[in-house]
């Protein structure tokens, strides 16, 4: 598959005096996969999220690349200056600044983000009661955004985004708020979207990776300590577990039992983690 | 009823100049008619619960502030004739009239803008900004300036709610509830100035441009038009009459 997105060298700050906030990647994201960008706070895992969108460089005029930045579609020498969207979408980390304030209504909240891009009355509604259906948002459509629930109102963020159909989805921890059977919905849908969407998400912890991704990235730093598939991953987890370690990795256990490189590394996460067998 | 937003508007502005040309009794009265329309409103219509708390709030503040206004006027403005003597206090005659007018005047204009803000909903009220011609990167800077104003309350309370969960006395009387609103109100404006500019960029992040094209910019309704017109005709014609020898 032709990489969708692909960094060679790439560093980035947000001023000529200040301290690299990313450094030397170099990663290929191919077309249609799902990536999990995973790595402790302040990494960079938002920066190269926000620089991929167009929204760092649009705000941060003395941001400096060094490095290629290239999309599968578009000739990029430097960091782009001007959102990508619908091209490429992103989801910010709080679902509540995703939402304009201005409908009354789930489904008006929804078809804002078509009326913004100037598609057709018809296609639009079409399109909001697709992408409900696929969210699971269809009793929610006649409420109120702003009166739900953390998670559902995740959902919402994630389906104004999704509506326009973007080759690129970028979300930022977008498993905050979401409860489990909200967190496994999300692993579905990303499952789902294998193919036709690349998706990269950022994360702290590695249930959602382990679940829907493909690829996955480890920051650390700014630097990018890992870029493989899951398998490669699993195979080599101990190098990351300074860099993400936390209770997540316990807890994440069960799940790496259920693939197929997992199984015969339990016994090693055990070790690391003076695990005994009846934890897991 | 519900009235257009252009209607309101007029409306509001010609109360507003009232206010300023009738006398206290008058502008009393206007208060307590706009009282009594907006609990009609706000109580019987299911669509204001939210708000009914903040209304009653709103109207007790009110008569609080104007009584205080009568009163300090009364004890410090020290002309004319003692119109009374409680508890040793002297409140003098002149100073509790300027002091009635102008707190019945504040009263009018608070009830008559609250009513406005309440019962017009945000999308009506940017609908109203295209409508009227203005720019629409002013508009949507009102619109931010609007909902960061319209969320400070809720945020007030639930940092006030976090405050009390860890044994802060911010509920207490007076004193403690300035106290402890002092001490938010500095992160308070960063977290929501911080908000807006999120809030700004997830626009940008939906394909917003500039423009909402997605309210409607349709030209106001004739009916609108004309009340909104002989209203500030009568406005004109109250104004004239009053600066007239």
């Amino acid at each position: 598959m032709n990489p969708e997105i692909s960094l060679q060298g790439f560093s980035l700050r947000y001023s000529p005096s200040a301290d690299w906030a990313l450094a030397g990647l170099t990663l290929s994201i191919p077309s249609g996969a799902c990536c999990a960008i995973l790595g402790p706070t302040s990494s960079g895992k938002t920066t190269l999220l926000q620089t991929l969108s167009g929204l760092l460089g649009k705000h941060h005029p003395a941001a400096e690349a060094r490095g290629a930045l290239s999309f599968k579609d578009r000739e990029q020498t430097t960091i782009p200056r001007e959102m990508l969207f619908p091209a490429v979408g992103m989801v910010l980390q709080d679902p509540y600044v995703m939402i304009s304030g201005i409908h009354e209504t789930v489904e008006e909240e929804i078809a804002f983000t078509l009326q913004n891009l100037g598609i057709p009355q018809a296609e639009i509604r079409s399109r909001v009661r697709e992408t409900l259906s696929m969210l699971h948002l269809e009793e929610f459509a006649r409420r109120h955004p702003l009166r739900l629930s953390g998670g559902e109102l995740q959902r919402v963020a994630l389906a104004s985004i999704l509506v326009a159909k973007p080759s690129v989805l970028l979300l930022d921890e977008p498993r905050n708020s979401l409860d489990s059977a909200g967190q496994d919905m999300l692993a579905r849908l990303l499952r789902a979207l294998r193919g036709t969407t690349t998706v990269l998400f950022t994360d702290y912890d590695i249930d959602l990776a382990m679940a829907a991704a493909d690829y996955v990235v480890v920051f650390d730093k700014g630097i990018c300590t890992y870029h493989g598939d899951k398998q490669g991953f699993l195979e080599n987890f101990e190098k990351f577990s300074s860099i993400l370690l936390s209770d997540s990795w316990t807890r994440s256990l069960p799940l790496l039992a259920n693939t197929q490189a997992g199984t015969s590394k339990i016994s090693r996460i055990r070790k690391i983690f003076g695990l005994s067998n009846a934890n897991t | 009823m519900r009235l257009e937003t252009l209607t309101k508007t007029s409306l509001v502005f010609f109360f507003i100049v009232l206010s300023f040309l009738a006398d206290w009794q008058t502008n009393l009265l206007l208060f307590a008619g706009f009282s009594l329309l907006g609990a009609l409103q706000i109580f019987l219509q299911t669509e204001f619960i939210s708000i009914r708390r903040a209304y009653s709030r709103f109207l007790l503040y009110a008569i609080a502030a104007s009584a205080l206004i009568t009163v300090l006027n009364g004890f410090f403005l020290r002309d004319g004739d003692v119109a009374a003597e409680v508890l040793g206090i002297t409140f003098y005659d002149a100073g509790l009239q300027f002091g009635i007018t102008t707190g019945a005047r504040l009263a009018v204009i608070s009830v008559s803008l609250f009513l406005f803000f309440v019962t017009t909903p945000l999308r009506r009220l940017i609908q109203f900004f295209q409508q009227a011609g203005l720019p629409g990167q002013l508009t949507v800077i009102l619109f931010l300036a609007l909902h960061f104003i319209g969320q400070v309350p809720a945020r007030i309370s639930q940092i006030y709610t976090a405050q009390e969960a860890r044994g802060a006395p911010v509920r207490g009387h007076a004193i403690a509830r300035l106290k402890a609103f002092l001490a938010i109100l500095f992160p308070l404006l960063l977290s929501s100035i911080s908000e807006t500019l999120e809030r700004g960029a997830a626009l940008e992040a939906r394909g917003f441009r500039g423009e909402l094209t997605a309210v409607s910019t349709t030209p106001f309704p004739l009916v609108s038009k004309v009340i909104a017109t002989a209203v500030f005709l009568a406005t004109l014609s109250l104004l004239a009459y009053s600066l007239l020898p």
